[in-house]
């Protein structure tokens, strides 16, 4: 998903540069997303780590990822790039406006979830997924 | 914040990689997969074990313990998700090391069901 949103900007950045480090930015990106460097959770591993398995150096890994970070915008709350078990305890994810008042979504009637799903307003956690 | 404790507690013991007892791949081997590549030793089976893993199936690539549906990198999901035509094989080409770092790396897991035992 992310590397199909980088190849769909013109010019795209993956056009140029070695397609190792792009793929350790993208991994690093989303590790950042998904708090991968976090070690107070349960998935986590370090920056040191990665860029071992990758065989790029740690810099050129969080220059790329923080390039991709720039070119899309990328913040916290990126669902189509958060997995699925934190998606549904991000409390932001389900924040929807209705008629003024903040409300969470999943508290909402199941028809006006599957509009608000259909609208995007929600993820879906049954789509499907790719790095 | 028990369950935190714990978790750190069974982090601090986890073995470090290559030097447990149990080793296996992150790649599945049942029905359907593609099968261990590499027999890298990656990480550990045991109790302690907290630390996730990337786990990848042909061309997919996800965090170990996801059950989300997954896209296939193949010609008709990169047109789905509009990636033009001149940037595909280069789009493939990263989704490719990604995977196959994925296919010979520990960085998470504990109970994905493509994990293979693979002792060392």
């Amino acid at each position: 998903m992310l590397v199909a949103r980088l190849a769909r900007k013109r010019p795209s950045p993956l056009a140029r540069g070695d397609a190792r480090n792009w793929a350790a930015g993208v991994i690093y990106a989303i590790g950042q997303i998904n708090f991968l460097f976090d070690p107070a959770e349960q998935l986590h591993l370090t920056t040191d780590q990665l860029a071992h398995h990758l065989g790029v150096v740690k810099t050129t890994m969080a220059n790329k990822a923080g390039l991709i970070n720039k070119t899309l915008d990328l913040g916290m709350d990126e669902p189509d790039l958060t997995r699925a078990e934190l998606l549904d305890e991000h409390p932001m994810t389900w924040i929807v406006q209705v008629n003024g008042i903040l409300i969470d979504a999943r508290a909402l009637p199941p028809e006006i979830q599957d509009e608000a799903r259909r609208r995007g307003l929600i993820p879906d956690l049954q789509a499907p997924r790719a790095a | 914040m028990a369950a935190r404790v714990a978790a750190d507690a069974a982090a601090k013991t986890a073995l470090p990689v290559g030097r447990s007892r149990h080793h296996y791949t992150a790649v599945g081997a049942s029905a359907g997969m593609s099968g261990c590549r590499g027999g890298v030793h990656v990480g550990i089976a045991g109790e302690g074990e907290l630390r996730p893993r990337l786990v990848a199936r042909a061309r997919d690539v996800r965090f170990r313990g996801d059950r989300s549906r997954m896209l296939r990198v193949d010609d008709d999901a990169l047109a789905e998700l509009k990636v033009p035509r001149a940037m595909r094989p280069r789009a493939v080409e990263i989704v490719q090391i990604t995977d196959t770092f994925a296919a010979v790396t520990s960085i998470t897991g504990t109970d994905s069901p493509v994990a293979c035992s693979s002792p060392a």
